[in-house]
Order: structure tokens, then sequence, then C-alpha cells
């Protein structure tokens, strides 16, 4: 009944939208938001192109620098003849996935963590967070591996029958979308944890507690609605991030396996192409380039999102 | 104040020793060590000797054994042995934990507080800057850039770096350790990142500030601009600033694997990740203590801190 309230009133529904109209006035956050999705759609819609290209290769080809003429190759062939449109644009897939899949794990234990612990607060606040505390304490690159190596061969088993062939691709992409997610929701629990505090001293939860609303509703009709600017702003934050971590595993060689290419594994073996006589640098440059616009974009997009939420921006 | 200080110190061991259990568990929980190896024929008699002596065949005497040698005055008075032992390395054997951690961490210690000195010197003013002119070129320029620099992995601007300083310009080594010249480039490479994080969180305290009364009361006291800014403002926006320190000094001054790999620096960045690769459970254990003491040890620090900075904030009440 509420929500039909919300669409008919023309103040709730100005309120709703502040923010966005703020967003949309913040050119930087505009561009970045158009680029970003010109990137996601371009890696999208050339997925079954790319997706029976990237293991194609020539070796005659190799570290060809990139050309227009006779073969179709703007970002030049890798160290083994592979054309690097197509792996960039498939990596691409791979990094965002990565990215958004962290976020959302993030996302939903982070928020569940940390508005739990806010919302009881005392003993169980107590120890909830001093868990957060205690992970905190752990190197997360420490955590990332340990995950990855106690968790796949067992992922890799389990997913045997529904894969056969690609279960080793599929497995070793979900254990890092578990382990890099598995290990930012920390930052998000805390957030969330301060903002339920504060939210929890302020006279409209007291007024729901005094009305008796059950807890879940409560939770769900008052508290998520006035968390979701932080959670959103984070979450703009978290998914470089874990792109960002991911790049650095695949650097170290443990990150997404050989042949299925990341922007961060397509960089890190661009990296190590490099030497002083010869600069292969299209290896290096797209999938970099790639990878720091996109990163770019979302950082942005997150601070654009920060100010439009942000009630002292509003000056 | 006192009593606080205390409980903060006391719940210290209690941390670490939860820390300590959890990192045995996970270890406990990866198959595979080093004594295995298919590379060597090794007499299955002799391995099972090999691993007695490193309690590898018993989990539950090795949790013991090493959560005994992480802390040991009595041995320490005694002459007996180091007040934190770390246990012999299973997978380089001929080495101790207390020697490799020993050896490495200086290392990283100096080139992390080099990095973190240069971070601090240019983030804070940036950020300053570009709050007090706000909208301004430089602010749009030093964003961008701040951006720029959370935004690209280490180890491309570390190559970036390299080839501009080393290989065109020929002004600083490529790599190496225990010169001068040779700190500048990881350094700077490894300051980057947090540079930008030190410019954008001062940058949104100082926005934050500047709109308070006791600035204008400052103002109207008469004091100049650069006093009201640099002294009043910048000591409360530094806060922000200050949480973020915490966490970042530890694990900057413990090593980043990645820049020290490129720079061959033999820091103690290297330790944590092939630790893990090797099964090697002493090490992964003794990094992970140090890494945590340091954590535990800073956020003190900060907290106390907080209130030396700000007399509003009275430590022990939240």
């Amino acid at each position: 009944m509420s929500e039909k309230t919300d669409q008919t009133d023309p103040v709730q529904k100005t309120l709703r939208r502040r923010p966005w109209t703020r967003f949309r006035r913040n050119r930087s956050a505009m561009i970045s938001l158009g680029l970003l999705s010109l990137i996601l759609l371009a890696c999208i819609a050339t997925l079954p192109i790319s997706a029976s290209q990237y293991q194609q290769q020539d070796l005659s080809l190799n570290r060809q620098g990139p050309s227009l003429m006779g073969t179709f190759a703007p970002f030049g062939y890798d160290a083994l003849g592979r054309n690097l449109l197509w792996r960039c644009l498939l990596g691409g897939l791979v990094s965002l996935g990565i990215g958004l899949a962290a976020a959302t794990i993030s996302v939903t234990i982070g928020t569940m963590w940390g508005a739990i612990a806010g919302w009881y607060g005392g003993r169980v606040d107590n120890m909830m967070m001093r868990l957060v505390d205690i992970l905190y304490g752990l190197p997360y690159v420490l955590m990332i591996i340990l995950l990855k190596i106690a968790f796949e061969p067992q992922l890799i088993k389990l997913l045997a029958p529904f894969f056969e062939k690609e279960a080793a691709k599929v497995a070793n992409i979900a254990i890092l979308f578990l382990a890099i997610g598995g290990v930012s929701w920390l930052t998000m629990a805390r957030v969330i944890r301060g903002q339920v505090l504060s939210l929890k001293a302020q006279p409209f939860i007291e007024a729901t507690q005094a009305l008796g609303l059950p807890t879940r509703r409560v939770i769900m009709r008052h508290l998520l609605p006035n968390l979701l600017g932080p959670i959103i702003v984070y979450t703009t934050l978290t998914v470089p991030q874990a792109i960002l971590q991911e790049s650095f595993l695949s650097f170290l060689g443990i990150g997404v396996q050989a042949p299925v290419p990341s922007w961060g594994a397509l960089a890190a073996e661009g990296v190590k192409s490099v030497n002083t006589v010869e600069s292969f640098w299209w290896m290096v440059v797209f999938p970099c380039g790639l990878l720091g616009i996109t990163l770019l974009c979302l950082n942005f997009i997150g601070d654009g999102l920060r100010d439009a939420f942000d009630p002292k921006a509003a000056r | 104040m006192w009593r606080y200080l205390a409980k903060r110190l006391l719940m210290c061991p209690i941390l670490l020793w939860a820390i300590y259990t959890i990192t045995f568990l996970m270890v406990v929980a990866i198959p595979g060590n080093p004594f295995k190896t298919s590379e060597r024929n090794v007499d299955p008699q002799v391995q099972r000797v090999v691993m007695a002596q490193y309690h590898a065949d018993n989990n539950w005497v090795f949790y013991w054994e090493y959560l005994g040698g992480l802390l040991q005055p009595i041995k320490a008075i005694e002459g007996e042995g180091p007040l934190v032992n770390l246990g012999p390395s299973w997978q380089y054997q001929d080495w101790t934990c207390n020697q490799i951690i020993g050896g490495s961490l200086p290392v990283s210690a100096v080139l992390g507080f080099v990095a973190m000195f240069l971070a601090c010197l240019f983030g804070i003013p940036i950020g300053v800057i570009s709050a007090v002119k706000r909208n301004s070129w430089f602010d749009y320029t030093s964003l961008g850039l701040a951006l720029v620099g959370i935004s690209l992995p280490t180890f491309v601007t570390a190559i970036a770096l390299m080839i501009l300083f080393s290989v065109y310009l020929q002004w600083l080594p490529v790599g190496g350790w225990g010169d001068i010249s040779q700190i500048w480039l990881p350094a700077v490479t490894l300051s980057l990142p947090y540079m930008a994080y030190i410019a954008r969180l001062t940058r949104l305290g100082m926005l934050d500030v500047m709109d308070s009364d006791y600035i204008r009361t400052a103002r109207a006291k008469g004091l100049s601009e650069f006093q009201v800014i640099w002294k009043h403002a910048l000591k409360n926006a530094f806060l922000p600033v200050l949480s973020f320190l915490g966490p970042a000094c530890a694990s900057i001054l413990t090593g980043s694997f990645v820049v020290e790999m490129i720079f061959n620096v033999p820091g103690m960045g290297e330790h944590f990740v092939n630790g893990v690769l090797n099964r090697d459970r002493a090490m992964i254990l003794g990094t992970v203590m140090v890494y945590s003491t340091m954590i535990i040890l800073f956020n003190l620090i900060v907290d106390l801190m907080y209130a030396a900075v700000d007399p509003r904030i009275e430590v022990g009440r939240s």
C-alpha cells in the first residue's frame, strides 16, 4: 500500500530521485558511465567470436604488432600468436565478472553482517566485530591463496559431472569469485554497522519500535532503504578493487588459469615480455589501458554516487 | 586513559592467539607439505624421522609447540633461545624463520618507511590544496592523477617507471638493494596508491572541516589563512587519514611482493606468498604473526593518536 503512495506522492518521488538528478549533473561520472557501458557492451556483443577465437594460435604470427591491413588485429598478437583483440574482449568479461561477483558477495555478507551486528548490539555486536577485526589482521593475499588451494580440488571434483572437460576452468573462476568476494566484505560490514548504529538512535526507528512493528519489517522497510546510499557507493568501490586483486593474483600465476584470459593475466603476460631490446608495447598497453580505463570509470562513478547520496554535498 | 590502554594491551595476546588459531586451521586444510616431494626418492623411514623432527606428523603437537615458541621469556632470560621463536622453516631446511624474517623485514621496513614518507609528504598537501581550491583545475588534475594511481596495478606502474627512469633516462638503477639510489624507484612505485588514497581522504576531511564553526572563529580572530588551513583545519581533517594510516603502515612495512620482485629487493613480501605456495607451515604462521602484530600495534597507536589530535575524543569512551 505504501509503495503506491510513493509513486503518486510527488514530494516522495522527487526525494527518491534527488540522488539520481545530482548524479546526472556530475559530468565526469556520466562520461564514465557511458564509457563503461560501451566497454561492457563491446565485450558482451563479441562474445560468440571471442569465445571461439581466444585460443586460436598461429605461431608464425607471434609478437606481431597491431595491424589493420590483411588480418584484422588492431591489438596485435601475443607471444603464442594469438589475436590480442579477442583475448582482451573475453578477458574483459572475465575481469568484470570477477568484479561483479566479488561485489555481490561482499554486499550480501557485508550488509547482513554489519546490519545484524549494529542492530542487536551488545554482546552479539562485540563478537561479530571482533571476528571482523581478526580477519582484518590476516593478510588478504594469504587468505585468497589459502582459500583457493584448500577448496579448488574439491570444487573441481564436485563440478566434474556437470561440466566434464570444462570443470577445471569453471571451478578455477568460481573459486576466484568466492575467494576475492570472501575477503572484501569486511569493510562493507564495518561501514554498514556504523550506519545502522547511527540510524538506530534516530527518532523514526524509535517510532517503529513504539508502533510495535516486527523486526523483519523494520529492517526491510525502514533500515535497508536508508542504507542504500553507502551500499551502492561501496559496491562501486569494491568492483575495481576486486579486479585489481585478480590482476595481482594473475601476476603471481594463481589467478585465472591459462588459456582463459583476464585483463590482469594479459597485462601480467605483457609485462613479463617487456625487454630493453625490443618493446612489445601492444602486449602491455592494450590490456592495461582497458583495465585502467575501466577502473578509472568505476572509481569516478563511485565518487559521483558518493556525492549524490551525501546530503551534505547538496551545496 | 591508562585503564583503557591496559585493557587494549591485554586484548592483544587474545587477538593474536585467535589469528594464530584461524591461520593454523586454514594451513592444516591445505593438502601437501614440502617433505613429500616427487622430485627426490626419500626412504620412507628417513621421511618419517624428518617429519617427526618438524612435528609435521602431528598437528596437535605442532600447534602447541609453535604457540609456546611465539613468546618464551623464560628461555630468553636463561639465554637458551630468542624471545620469539618462529621455528625452523619447512622449505629452506637450513634456515630458521627467525633468520629469514629477521633478514628481510628490515629491508621491507626501510623501503616501506620511505614509501609512506613520500606518500604523506605529497599526499597531504595535494589533498589540502585541492580541498581549499575546490573545483579548480588543480583539484580536477590531482583527483584524476589520484584515480590513475589507484586504478593501475602496481606491476604496470613499476615497469613504466623502470622503463622511463632506468632505460631511457638512465638516472636510476633498474633494481637491487644496498645503495641509496636503488631505493627511489621501488619506494615511489609503492607510494603511489597510498599517496592517492591519502590525498583523497585529506580532501574529503578538509571539505567537511572547512565549514565548521571553529574555522570561522579562527578567521574572525584574524589568523592568517595559512594558519587557519594548515594548523587548525588540517588537524581535524587528518582524523580519517589517520585511521587509514594504521593498517596501511602495517602492510607497507611488511613488504609488497610485486614491487620487491620486480625491483629485486630482498624484502619480506616474497615470503608471504612463497610460504603458502611451498606449504611451508612455519613460514606462513611466522609471517602472519609478524603482520598481525604490526596491524594490532598500529591500530592501537592510531587510536591513541586520535585523542592527541582531537581533544574532544576521550579515549576509552565510545
